[in-house]
């Protein structure tokens, strides 16, 4: 009982810290701070804007939901299966049969780290080595 | 300086600590009323929600009968929900691939096997409307481009009646095709937060959220998932639910099931979350058959989900051999159905290090597609072996009760008939087929959190009860957000049965109300 009371103390001091320094982060915004909201690779090196990608007309309105923005450029997905048909059939990624036109954002995103969603299911190491960017 | 924030931090804490005792008042809401909608952003006279196999078949089938102005929405990036990831077998007796294949089989036989499985908990009108009518909507996904390319015989079932599509998104997209040729609409990253009624208690219509974006993270609760933007979405004829299960939400499959312990492994999409089914039981929809949640042995161990040496141990429960290597022993039916076999791995694998080896040899192997069978080895699924010795040194396998065994069960096959567990041998092109020609073929089979057998409680056409044992008008619900079609265990492939003639009754039954209400005004 001792130990558990302790616990819980202890986590609220926990919990309170984390309150305080949360408190103390500079509340950043797209347009003043790039460290949050960071852009990477051949888009950096585009100098791409927010408004490239993000055409909403409010700032808090954006959101990833931007795949026709992303197709301006990246055209559609029958170029997009030739661009990754290197891969071979097991690992086109963007020649599955089990979807069309999904979202670009859930596997490609520019602020945070990308991940690959095959890999829900298909495990086979030559697409665990897939590199996502 | 120290002081000032210790202060603060103080401040913080009170007002944590307050905040947490609010908590419980917060989580008590009452339904959504007509009064709380500020302004309709849109008006439908349908919608559905979810967009796997019911979905699209309530979608098309409501169209079919005139319904125009119809959406269809998907909280997900993608269309398709599980189903789009699913095996996409379909259980059905007197098609016409059955009849090809020679196979005696009929819709009482089907009846049987799926009460038998589902220890009579089903709702026997629902499993007799599933095998009869059944067949009427196989037919309909033929005529609307669905190709069947697979014929076998899965656990639970007494004859071969399982036609397969390959992938279960070969089902939802052509269905999703002729959705859009005809101008149904369909939405994706669009989630249903509230239904809404009004003072008579009727669905007429619900609150959403578009532009959502869904967390890949199953330690994720979805509750605190804020993103999106709040619209209001009128419903004039009714609202389908076809969410799907939540099979893939560790925290909410265990409070039904306490024994299915959140580490456990699922074959569902990150999508299959109770979001749906919490809302609803506060909107105190009733429901049945919840602490019923499938464990499925079809998948491998040395996977992380789904995977892709299913196929192989799939054809290795038909034409090979299950043992334990400690014993060197076969310990099940193999053929028996998910439950039965699920339990029985379960008893024997030591907590996951003793897994069972499923053995099949080369012509076991032949039933199997060549690239399915190759994809199994690439993931390291499917191990394959020149010798039987290799196998034993491999996984130290008990060499001589093996052996024995192994010559028991050739004689079984030979004779068609297995006195230890009961179980039966089909021919696979006249010929029965025994493990005896190398190269041999082992999967370790490893079961896997699967389907969720209960769910809303529905009239045979999808109307949904309250707990109140009345119907709420308005609103209906089918495929794996529903229960009482399955009982106790769902036989394979029964799924998408149940998902496609009830998706397409709860499309008839919303076009049915679309009329009256058009008759009466």
């Amino acid at each position: 009982m001792k130990t558990l009371t302790m616990r819980i103390i202890i986590s609220f001091f926990v919990l309170g810290l984390i309150f305080l320094w949360a408190s103390d982060v500079p509340q950043n915004t797209a347009t003043s701070n790039n460290h949050q909201y960071a852009i990477d690779g051949i888009h950096k090196k585009l100098s791409l804007g927010c408004k490239e990608c993000h055409r909403e007309l409010k700032q808090e309105d954006y959101s990833s939901a931007m795949k026709e923005t992303c197709l301006t450029c990246h055209e559609n997905y029958e170029k997009l299966k030739e661009r990754t048909g290197h891969l071979g059939h097991n690992n086109n990624v963007h020649a599955s049969p089990h979807f069309t036109n999904i979202d670009c954002d859930i596997c490609h995103k520019s602020h945070k780290p990308s991940q690959n969603l095959c890999l829900q299911c298909h495990g086979q190491q030559t697409m665990k080595q897939l590199i996502v960017k | 300086m120290l002081d000032e924030q210790r202060r603060k931090a103080m401040k913080q804490f009170a007002l944590f600590g307050s905040s947490i005792m609010l908590f419980p008042t917060l989580d008590v809401q009452a339904k959504m009323l007509e009064k709380d909608v500020p302004v309709w952003d849109e008006e439908f006279d349908a919608i559905v929600v979810g967009s796997g196999y019911a979905g699209t078949a309530a979608m098309l089938s409501m169209m079919n009968k005139g319904l125009k102005n119809v959406l269809m929405i998907d909280k997900m990036q993608y269309m398709g929900g599980n189903s789009s990831i699913s095996g996409g077998s379909y259980a059905m007796s007197r098609t016409s691939i059955q009849k090809e294949h020679g196979i005696q089989d009929d819709p009482e036989q089907h009846i049987k096997d799926t009460l038998k499985s589902g220890h009579n908990l089903n709702n026997p009108e629902m499993v007799r409307i599933m095998a009869y009518e059944g067949l009427e909507a196989f037919n309909w996904l033929v005529n609307n481009g669905v190709q069947w390319k697979l014929f076998s015989r899965s656990g639970g079932h007494s004859a071969p009646r399982n036609h397969s599509v390959g992938v279960g998104s070969f089902i939802t997209m052509p269905l999703q095709e002729h959705i859009m040729k005809q101008g149904g609409q369909q939405r994706t990253r669009v989630i249903m937060d509230e239904l809404v009624y009004d003072d008579k208690g009727r669905v007429i219509g619900m609150k959403v959220r578009e532009k959502y974006e869904f967390k890949f993270d199953r330690s994720f609760d979805e509750n605190e998932n804020k993103t999106g933007i709040t619209k209001y979405y009128r419903a004039n004829a009714g609202v389908v639910l076809a969410t799907g299960g939540w099979a893939g939400d560790p925290k909410v499959r265990e409070l039904f099931n306490p024994a299915l312990k959140p580490e456990m492994p699922t074959t569902n999409h990150y999508g299959a979350t109770g979001y749906t089914i919490q809302k609803l039981i506060k909107d105190d929809i009733d429901m049945v058959d919840m602490q019923y949640i499938q464990i499925m042995h079809v998948t491998s161990a040395d996977e992380n989900s789904f995977g892709f040496g299913f196929r192989a141990i799939t054809s290795g429960y038909s034409y090979g051999m299950m043992f334990n290597p400690k014993t060197g022993r076969r310990f099940v039916n193999e053929i028996a159905d998910r439950r039965i076999c699920s339990d029985a791995i379960f008893a024997m694998n030591e907590k996951g290090k003793n897994h069972p080896l499923l053995l099949m040899d080369i012509n076991g192997a032949k039933t199997v597609e060549i690239d399915a069978l190759q994809r199994g080895i690439e993931a390291g699924a499917v191990y394959q072996f020149e010798t039987l010795d290799e196998m034993i040194q491999k996984f130290n396998v008990n060499k001589e009760p093996f052996l024995d065994e192994l010559k028991k069960y050739n004689s079984y096959v030979l004779t068609g008939k297995d006195p230890e567990f009961g179980r039966t041998f089909f021919k696979n092109n006249d010929k029965y087929i025994t493990i005896e020609k190398p190269p041999y073929f082992v999967m370790r089979p490893g079961p896997k959190i699967h389907h969720c057998m209960g769910g809303v409680r529905t009239t045979v056409d999808c109307e949904v009860y309250s707990t109140s044992g009345k119907l709420v008008e308005g609103l209906y619900a089918c495929g794996e957000v529903t229960g009482g079609r399955h009982g106790y265990n769902r036989l394979g492939s029964n799924s998408v049965v149940d998902c496609i003639v009830f998706g397409r009754r709860a499309g008839f039954a919303v076009a049915e109300r679309y009329k009256s209400l058009l008759r009466r005004a």
